[in-house]
């Protein structure tokens, strides 16, 4: 029998540990065990025969780090040190006919943003490893000790992509069941299953005893058989040797107690042969619990699940369909609008934030996973993205860090064919349309036969029914009488006859109708009534927010109007205050005191009677100069400067959206590259500066951190920017600041670069080549009035 | 574990500067923030050591540092620290970045003081489990210690694994906010002070 017909049938045992036996036999700590399949292969293949002898099922290859980061300078390649290990496991296993698993372990760097490994490069060191493993004779992958919902994507999309044998996988959460970023088993068990696993679970890290405590919350999500790999205790360093303390019977009484529900164990750190023989022993005869599909739907972000159901808010501002300042953001590539944008919708109870990047003069392919990327960085709520181009959707799909939900297929051929495939390949959840070639269907009926039909196709590329919610459409209630009725009809029918999840974009009833909220906040809570699983709004209109709350109080969802009463008791209150508080700030005053809405409110009263030019030049500026001073006089520190600066911000962001609507270009009063240099992943001294800079009514391209030299030097070129402003913080990363402004030297030289970071000095930026060092934020921004002046 | 403000200003860069309420206040909800999201972690471990002249033997390796071998002086045992707040840290930051710098900036300088204060509450519980006494810490990037050492000395503690920490192709923490650290041990029998 092969493997993928035994998993889920038969309790299977995975072999034990490999490098705490290595260290056993003399492998020093921090020496790599990998290289020990060609220096050392008979101590391998020792260990390999060990655990085959002892009964176990299946062997992983001691590959764990045979990448080519951590080979780097060992004069061997991941091919050959793969090919060995996979070479010596199977030897070892001709004698039992165990199977062989190819072991995959983290890449030991950590994915950006956190980290400076970018996700495609980690996809390719994966690949270097599978495409060995496989060609060597592999008979499945185990991708291990993850923890890192990105690196797992990155991995498993690799084996896709490199072979076609089953893939497992098993993380490494914390006791408090959360990955390093912050991901929680639900969120695991989701991305994980989405890209196709044939089993999961976790290993490492843990103990039985502390493992025995996540266990039910993987048992309750996941739909395919489940692995549990723990190392024998937690271990302890004492003199340079690690210590783990479960003795082979303990181990072996925990892994029967274990085998009642899960379909595979197996051992890792500080396990051995003994422990898995004991195992093998004490787990005779039993059969594995049948593997029962789970219903939940979920989809998440790299720090936060979300489950499908009962009125989930996905936010739908981040789109330029009728709103000119999105389009003017897009337009600039002015990326800190949609973030803002993004986190206030947050911060008004969204759990999902659409996303939609169409323009017809926009390069969606390249922006929209641009977006995604960038969006990821400053929100963990997750995404929905949002698009019509199929390149687009490929592009965002694939570096998106969780698990997706994709907007939207439609009953159309053309969509069912491009769209399928792109959300089975990357484990989407997904926006199913309910109109197909013959257009939207008129009646209710034929609404639900078009859904019945995509989810059809949907699972004949193997997507469950569990992950497509089906929109049912509002068309305006203004153009039809029956509008809303139809769609409400066809949401009823699709709950109760197919007992699939319900979208909808709710916005749409009123338009080209008065008083929108009204009719919105009216058909969201029919909508609900129907059963809406999950509503495309707009969390910032209180009027349909207010509506979800007195829906679920009346509804029950909200048991003793709990929410309810948190949301709008004493509501009233703090507006009084508000209102009754002292004179309204003048716009100076605001800003030098870094009061952000009173900003904003003083901008707004002084463009009724002046030109917007003269409210920035006039009392915007003034007031930032006032606030720099003092700060170069230390009577204002770096904080209030910021809160200041923000507080400016504010004020610009009424102007501009005053601008936008009117259509009129802004003036700014030049254009300035910043980057943190490459190999630098500290950015917070250039955002500092990027935040007054911008406020001074600087136009910043932010190209972020971790820069190549290369494209400061080409966004110099193309954007024709006046100024440049480089940081770098480590020793380390100023050779790359040195580098990047010889570059720009000699290709742009007209273009004055200026430079600072912790172990900068003006020697130092001298000596590279910089035309200026500056030793604070304020600095850059005189420097910028200079050049600029 | 307690945060103390002039720790927190002296990462914001004005030690010992008068904040006033405003800026206080400030440091009071950041550090509560900060509190409530981040997973510290850490992992140790203790070898023998031998001082050579300028350099310095510990785990199978030979360090050639001479300031490290000044910091251990006397010590024939030194423990490694690896420990970190998790990448909940970084987000927190990133997020606050945009249109909340003043709290970003506020929030790095927490997150400053927050490591090095649970790092001297891990040295204590490694000193107490120990029974000894400690000399202070001492990381790569100090004095003569080159950052190279941050990967290998990583790897001695197997940390990549055991508490998610990684370093940079440039040689960063990532997690950023983390510690990697070499303390010797004054054993309470050798006689050494």
């Amino acid at each position: 029998m092969n493997l993928k017909e035994l998993l889920g049938k038969e309790l299977l045992i995975f072999d034990g540990g490999m490098g705490t036996m290595l260290q056993d036999r003399g492998l020093a700590a921090g020496e790599l065990p990998e290289l020990w399949n060609i220096t050392r292969r008979d101590v391998v293949l020792d260990i390999h025969r060990a655990y085959a002898r002892a009964g176990c099922h299946i062997l992983k290859t001691n590959t764990f780090g045979a990448n080519r980061l951590k080979l780097a300078d060992t004069g061997f390649t991941p091919g050959q040190i793969v090919a060995a290990g996979v070479s010596a496991a199977k030897e070892a296993a001709g004698e039992t006919g165990a199977f062989i698993a190819l072991d995959i372990g983290p890449t030991g760097r950590l994915l950006a943003p956190f980290g400076d490994l970018e996700f495609e490069a980690a996809v390719d060191i994966f690949a270097e490893m599978i495409t060995a493993g496989a060609a060597a004779g592999a008979g499945c992958v185990l991708i291990e000790t993850m923890n890192d919902t990105y690196e797992i994507k990155a991995a498993m999309l690799a084996a896709k992509e490199c072979c076609d044998l089953p893939v497992m996988v098993t993380f490494t959460p914390d006791a408090s069941g959360r990955l390093i970023t912050g991901g929680d088993i639900p969120a695991a068990v989701c991305l994980i299953e989405g890209l196709g696993a044939a089993a999961l679970g976790l290993n490492c890290g843990a103990g039985p005893e502390q493992m025995k405590a996540l266990l039910p919350e993987l048992l309750k999500y996941s739909s395919v058989p489940v692995i549990i790999s723990p190392n024998a205790g937690i271990p302890e360093l004492v003199n340079g040797k690690t210590a783990f303390h479960v003795t082979p019977a303990e181990f072996a009484a925990q892994m029967a107690a274990f085998a009642a529900d899960v379909h595979i164990i197996g051992g890792c750190c500080g396990t051995t042969p003994a422990h898995i023989a004991a195992a093998v022993k004490t787990c005779r005869g039993i059969t594995p619990v049948p593997v029962t599909q789970k219903a939940y739907t979920f989809v998440s972000s790299y720090g936060k699940t979300v489950e499908i159901g009962g009125g989930v808010i996905i936010g739908e501002r981040i789109n330029p369909t009728g709103k000119p300042r999105m389009k003017q953001a897009l337009r600039d590539n002015d990326m800190e609008y949609l973030y803002k944008e993004a986190l206030a919708q947050v911060g008004h109870s969204a759990d999902i934030l659409d996303v939609n990047a169409g323009l017809p003069e926009i390069d969606e392919a390249e922006l929209l996973p641009r977006a995604v990327r960038g969006l990821q960085c400053v929100t963990d709520a997750p995404l929905q993205i949002d698009t019509a181009d199929p390149a687009a959707a490929e592009r965002a799909l694939r570096c998106y860090n969780g698990k997706p939900l994709f907007n939207s297929v439609s009953g159309k051929r053309e969509s069912l064919e491009k769209i399928l495939p792109l959300v089975k390949k990357y484990g989407a959840a997904m926006v199913a349309l309910t109109l197909d070639d013959d257009g939207i269907p008129a009646t209710a009926g034929e609404r639900v036969a078009v859904a019945e039909k995509i989810i059809a196709a949907a699972a004949a590329y193997g997507i469950p029914q569990k992950d497509i919610l089906i929109d049912t459409l509002t068309l305006p209630v203004s153009t039809g009488a029956d509008n809303a009725r139809v769609t409400l009809d066809a949401m009823e029918q699709v709950r109760d006859r197919l007992g699939v999840h319900t979208v909808l974009g709710v916005s749409n009833i009123s338009f080209g109708l008065p008083e929108r909220e009204r009719l919105n906040a009216a058909f969201y809570t029919l909508a609900l009534r129907a059963g809406l699983s999950a509503g495309i709004i707009n969390p910032l209109s209180a009027a349909i927010t207010d509506a979800l709350y007195t829906y679920r109080a009346l509804s029950g969802a909200d048991g003793n109007c709990g929410a309810y009463i948190r949301r709008f008791s004493g509501s009233a209150a703090p507006a009084r205050e508000v209102s009754g508080s002292a004179e309204p700030a003048t716009l100076y005053d605001a800003i030098l005191t870094g009061m952000r809405e009173q900003a904003g409110r003083a901008a707004r009263d002084l463009l009724e009677t002046m030109p917007p030019m003269a409210v920035i030049n006039d009392h915007l500026i003034p007031a930032l100069d006032k606030a720099g001073q003092d700060f170069e006089n230390r009577a204002l520190f770096l904080p209030q400067l910021l809160m200041s600066a923000e507080a400016a911000g504010q004020a610009f962001e009424v102007i501009k959206r005053q601008l936008a609507e009117q259509g009129e270009p802004r003036e700014k009063r030049g254009r300035i590259v910043l980057a943190t240099v490459k190999g630098d992943i500290h950015d917070i001294g250039k955002n500092i500066v990027k935040t007054l800079l911008e406020n001074y009514n600087f136009q910043v391209i932010d190209l972020g951190k971790n820069v190549e030299p290369e494209l400061v030097v080409e966004t110099v070129l193309k954007e024709r920017a006046g100024l440049v402003g480089l940081s770098a913080l480590m020793t380390t990363t100023v050779v790359e600041m040195e580098k990047t402004v010889r570059l720009l030297k000699e290709k742009a030289p007209g273009c004055p670069v200026m430079v600072g970071g912790a172990v900068l000095t003006p020697e130092y930026a001298r000596r590279i080549g910089a035309d200026f060092y500056s030793k604070d934020a304020m600095g850059g921004v005189r420097f910028a009035e200079r050049v600029f002046s | 574990m307690k945060i103390l403000e002039k720790d927190v200003l002296r990462y914001l860069g004005c030690p010992g500067a008068q904040p006033g309420e405003g800026l206080s206040g400030l440091i009071r909800q950041m550090t509560a923030e900060l509190e409530a999201c981040v997973t510290p972690k850490y992992v140790y471990g203790i070898w023998d050591c031998r001082i050579a002249g300028a350099a310095v033997s510990l785990g199978g390796m030979m360090i050639e540092s001479s300031s490290l071998a000044v910091h251990l002086a006397g010590c024939r045992r030194a423990a490694l620290l690896a420990a970190t707040l998790g990448a909940a840290a970084d987000s927190l930051i990133r997020r606050y970045s945009v249109g909340n710098m003043e709290k970003a900036v506020v929030l790095d300088a927490v997150s400053a003081a927050m490591i090095e204060a649970f790092c001297d509450q891990y040295q204590q519980e490694i000193a107490k489990k120990e029974n000894a006494a400690l000399t202070g810490r001492f990381s790569p990037g100090y004095g003569d210690l080159g950052i190279a050492w941050q990967q290998k000395l990583l790897r001695l503690l197997d940390g990549g694994r055991r508490i998610g920490l990684t370093i940079t192709g440039g040689g960063m923490l990532a997690p950023a906010k983390s510690v990697i650290a070499v303390m010797g041990i004054f054993s309470e029998f050798s006689g050494d002070i």
